[in-house]
């Protein structure tokens, strides 16, 4: 950086022709920074403040968000979050059509799968037996049942305090050995534990959820479940 | 002037609208502001926390459009918790009580409650204008009331909201007596749609130009709307779910032809392509077009549809139209004012190879000479290409381009984009909304405070190196308003070398930087004017240990404004105000 001279620069409104000669050189700034070329990778952006985590990572302080589970650094790219949904429903949909690329035109499509409206947003209200404020959660922007359960698990239950997140952690609202179950209302109004049907069928069912006492949830458990436990 | 009766003066002032300009008269002398604020109809609040309902009241006691903006503008990428604030409640209720003549409110990124909308409804006779663009709270029980108690309801024009529906029947709560409407909006509606009740009413609104339904309404029925109101300006379609038949799709194109108002068309979601075709009898009349959510149209549709749209001058697309697309944009529409190109592909699944680059963006500026405003979403991007179009486009007013890899460089040279952006700055002198990505060092800012005068709103994203870049632009752009930033190495000492900086600005927006609590709280005590709010969503706030809060630690989510009326007192938890 050429330092005192380009405040000079600033100050002035017409500043000298030989001030200004400026070349197409690349001026390189911290260089963990320029690593993070991904975007759409939680491997490769590891959290929203990466660049702070990369130069403190022997602190535990919690100036850095969670990473994140889903595949998108949080609000990024910018697009408006009702227009995120609005894609995300059709991308949610084309999945479930066994679509792989999107190059057939949608006239071949069996038409019985494109009436099917999508409704709703991703977003949905999730709440802890004993908590008084909710949250919401994009269920759309997950993946899988393990994506978002490990989401709600940031949410709910603090911080792991290790940076990097372990799978067997994630599973510990779903399979029951926990004492908290991840319940989940349907279209119908009928609550059922999260887990039983396909990842597809869910996202486009689900309306609220609730993180509850095993306790609790025991009336609620389907017979495949209960021959789980 | 001073020799005119008040009455005179007040007479010259109705003609003066721009609130600008207003403002600026209400400075001239005392006797001006009282006439000015005494006359004044139309109020803009860009933050509703830099004042009070009951101060506004007070000095604009004819009040009767009011206009309030609540969340910062990142909320909409979910960077702001949802309880953060902007409750609309307490001014609907100070107006109630002060009896205001409201007629039209305005809402943008607040939270409207049912109970809000009830009040409202109930408490202002002549109340003509609902607008509510990026709001939530409320349920289509909040419109019932709406629909049913405003008797004079011209406009309810509901934009990207989040609404709970509760498919019940607000639509059918328009007294048979309600012929006004003029607009009616409610795309954003994620329920079924009670068509009979919507036909009826159409069918006895004469004056309705603006008609956005939602995905709920299918062909047939847009084809009776259509066919009783001919007279449509604006068009909003809803869901087409299968290809049409033969019959129901010249019925459909007989009703479109018989509307040659007709200027603006929306919508699409769901739609099999060929039902744009329906359109082409009325396509060379139209000057706007915003098929940003229609998805399911491929690009060659969509380009075969363009190429008969001469006269478009605000153009909202997706990326899939490809550089080919926009070629044929630019060849046709020399009308061209907007352009917004939205990315289709958010999952970088496929290497598309029919999205949008440099090369759409170049044709676009040589093609269309009274181009002014641009989004455009890309993969990738060249200083060669933003040097031509600042060339080419000198009257940018906005130049919102968003490169979706963060830190990508020039893919030619594998520069920097300093030089391009460099460029445009440089190049449209009037320039006022300006987002940067890409990789960037702190010359852009350099550039930005040097040349973009006019700027007064810049958004930054993963971009500069060191505290300069960000003291550049708080130094250069004297009229500055909105400054937003995330992920960038921007620490205290560009936060705070210059507080009264923050007086003339409306807001600022840190996020991911390099700015800690104690350089927050330093610029809190500087200065008392400004509400300094420190953003944690993840901590659970019994967890995080006050006493031992460490001036040190990086604050996640900074927000501060400038504000007249303190603190406020409706913050959440995670909102710390310093």
């Amino acid at each position: 950086m050429r330092g005192g001279s380009e405040l000079e620069l600033r100050k002035s409104n017409l500043p000298a022709e030989s001030d200004l000669e400026l070349g197409l050189g690349l001026s390189l700034g911290g260089g963990a920074w320029r690593e993070r070329g991904r975007i759409l990778t939680a491997k490769d952006f590891p959290s929203v403040g990466s660049k702070r985590a990369a130069a403190d990572s022997s602190s535990s302080h919690h100036g850095a968000s969670p990473p994140r589970s889903s595949s998108q650094v949080v609000g990024w790219p910018p697009v408006g979050s009702h227009r995120m949904n609005s894609l995300a429903n059709k991308q949610a949909m084309k999945a479930e059509q066994g679509e792989g690329k999107e190059e057939g035109k949608k006239e071949d499509e069996p038409k019985d799968v494109s009436v099917k409206v999508v409704e709703g947003s991703g977003f949905v209200k999730v709440n802890k037996d004993g908590v008084g404020i909710g949250r919401k959660v994009d269920v759309r922007a997950h993946s899988s049942y393990e994506n978002l359960a490990l989401t709600l698990e940031e949410m709910f239950f603090g911080r792991t305090g290790t940076a990097s997140v372990e799978k067997v952690k994630a599973l510990r609202l779903l399979d029951g050995s926990s004492e908290f179950v991840l319940t989940y209302e349907d279209k119908e109004g009928d609550w059922m534990l999260v887990g039983d049907v396909p990842w597809r069928m869910f996202i486009t069912s689900v309306k609220r959820l609730r993180i509850m006492g095993t306790s609790e949830a025991s009336g609620l458990a389907a017979p495949r479940h209960q021959e789980q436990k | 002037m001073n020799y005119f009766p008040d009455e005179v003066i007040e007479h010259i002032f109705d003609f003066i609208a721009s609130h600008k300009d207003r403002n600026s008269i209400s400075l001239v002398s005392k006797s001006w502001h009282k006439i000015e604020r005494c006359s004044r109809k139309r109020v803009f609040i860009g933050n509703c926390y830099a004042i009070n309902p009951e101060r506004l009241i007070e000095r604009f006691p004819s009040l009767r459009s009011l206009t309030l903006k609540g969340k910062p503008h990142f909320a909409d990428f979910n960077l702001v918790p949802h309880e953060w604030g902007g409750f609309v409640h307490p001014w609907i209720v100070a107006l109630a009580k002060a009896r205001v003549g409201l007629e039209e409110l305005r809402l943008k990124r607040m939270v409207v409650s049912d109970e809000s909308l009830e009040l409202l409804s109930r408490s202002f006779s002549s109340f003509k204008s609902l607008v509510l663009v990026s709001c939530e709270g409320f349920t289509t029980d909040g419109l019932a009331s709406v629909a049913a108690n405003c008797r004079h309801l011209r406009e309810l024009d509901l934009q990207e909201n989040e609404i709970d529906d509760h498919r019940g029947q607000w639509l059918n709560c328009f007294p048979e007596s309600s012929t006004a409407l003029t607009s009616l909006n409610f795309s954003c509606l994620k329920g079924e749609t009670n068509l009979a009740a919507l036909e009826r009413l159409v069918a006895r609104s004469p004056n309705l130009e603006s008609l956005k339904v939602n995905r709920a309404v299918p062909l047939d029925a847009l084809t009776r709307l259509m066919s009783c109101a001919p007279q449509l300006v604006d068009l909003g379609v809803g869901s087409y779910e299968n290809e049409p038949d033969q019959e129901s799709f010249m019925k459909l194109m007989a009703a479109i032809k018989k509307c040659t108002e007709l200027r603006s068309l929306s919508g699409f979601s769901e739609v099999a392509p060929l039902c744009l075709t329906a359109f082409y009898p009325i396509c060379q009349n139209l000057t706007s077009l915003n098929l940003s959510y229609a998805a399911e149209i491929q690009g060659n549709h969509l380009i075969r549809f363009i190429q008969f749209c001469k006269r478009l001058q605000r153009l909202w697309i997706l990326d899939s139209i490809g550089d080919k697309g926009l070629e044929v944009v630019a060849s046709t529409c020399k009308e061209l004012q907007e352009l917004r190109v939205f990315p289709s592909d958010l999952h970088d699944e496929e290497d598309n190879d029919t999205a949008v680059t440099e090369i759409g963006l170049v044709a676009i500026s040589a093609g269309c000479p009274k181009l002014h405003s641009i989004l455009y979403f890309c993969k990738q991007m060249t200083n060669a290409a933003l040097i031509t179009v600042a060339k080419n486009c000198p009257n940018f007013i906005r130049f919102r381009l968003c490169i979706l890899e963060p830190n990508k460089p020039d893919h030619t040279t594998s520069q920097s984009l300093d030089e391009g952006f460099g460029a445009i700055v440089q190049a449209c002198k009037g320039l006022r909304r300006l987002s940067v990505s890409g990789l960037l060092t702190d010359k852009v800012f350099l550039y930005i405070g040097m040349y973009a005068e006019q700027l007064e709103m810049l958004s930054i994203a993963f971009a500069g190196d060191t505290d300069k870049g960000m003291l550049y632009v708080l130094n250069g752009c004297k009229k500055m308003r909105k400054l937003e930033i995330r992920d960038s190495p921007f620490g205290n000492a560009a936060l705070l070398a210059d507080v009264d900086k923050y007086r003339t600005m409306r807001s600022l927006w840190m996020s991911s930087c390099e700015v800690t609590l104690g350089g927050c709280k330093r610029l809190a005590r500087n200065a008392p004017w400004l509400n300094v709010e420190i953003i944690n969503e993840n901590e659970n706030n019994d967890v995080m240990e006050r006493n031992e809060e460490d001036e040190r630690e990086k604050v996640d989510r900074l927000y501060l404004y400038r504000t007249v009326v303190g603190a406020r007192k409706d913050a959440p938890p995670c909102v710390t105000i310093l």
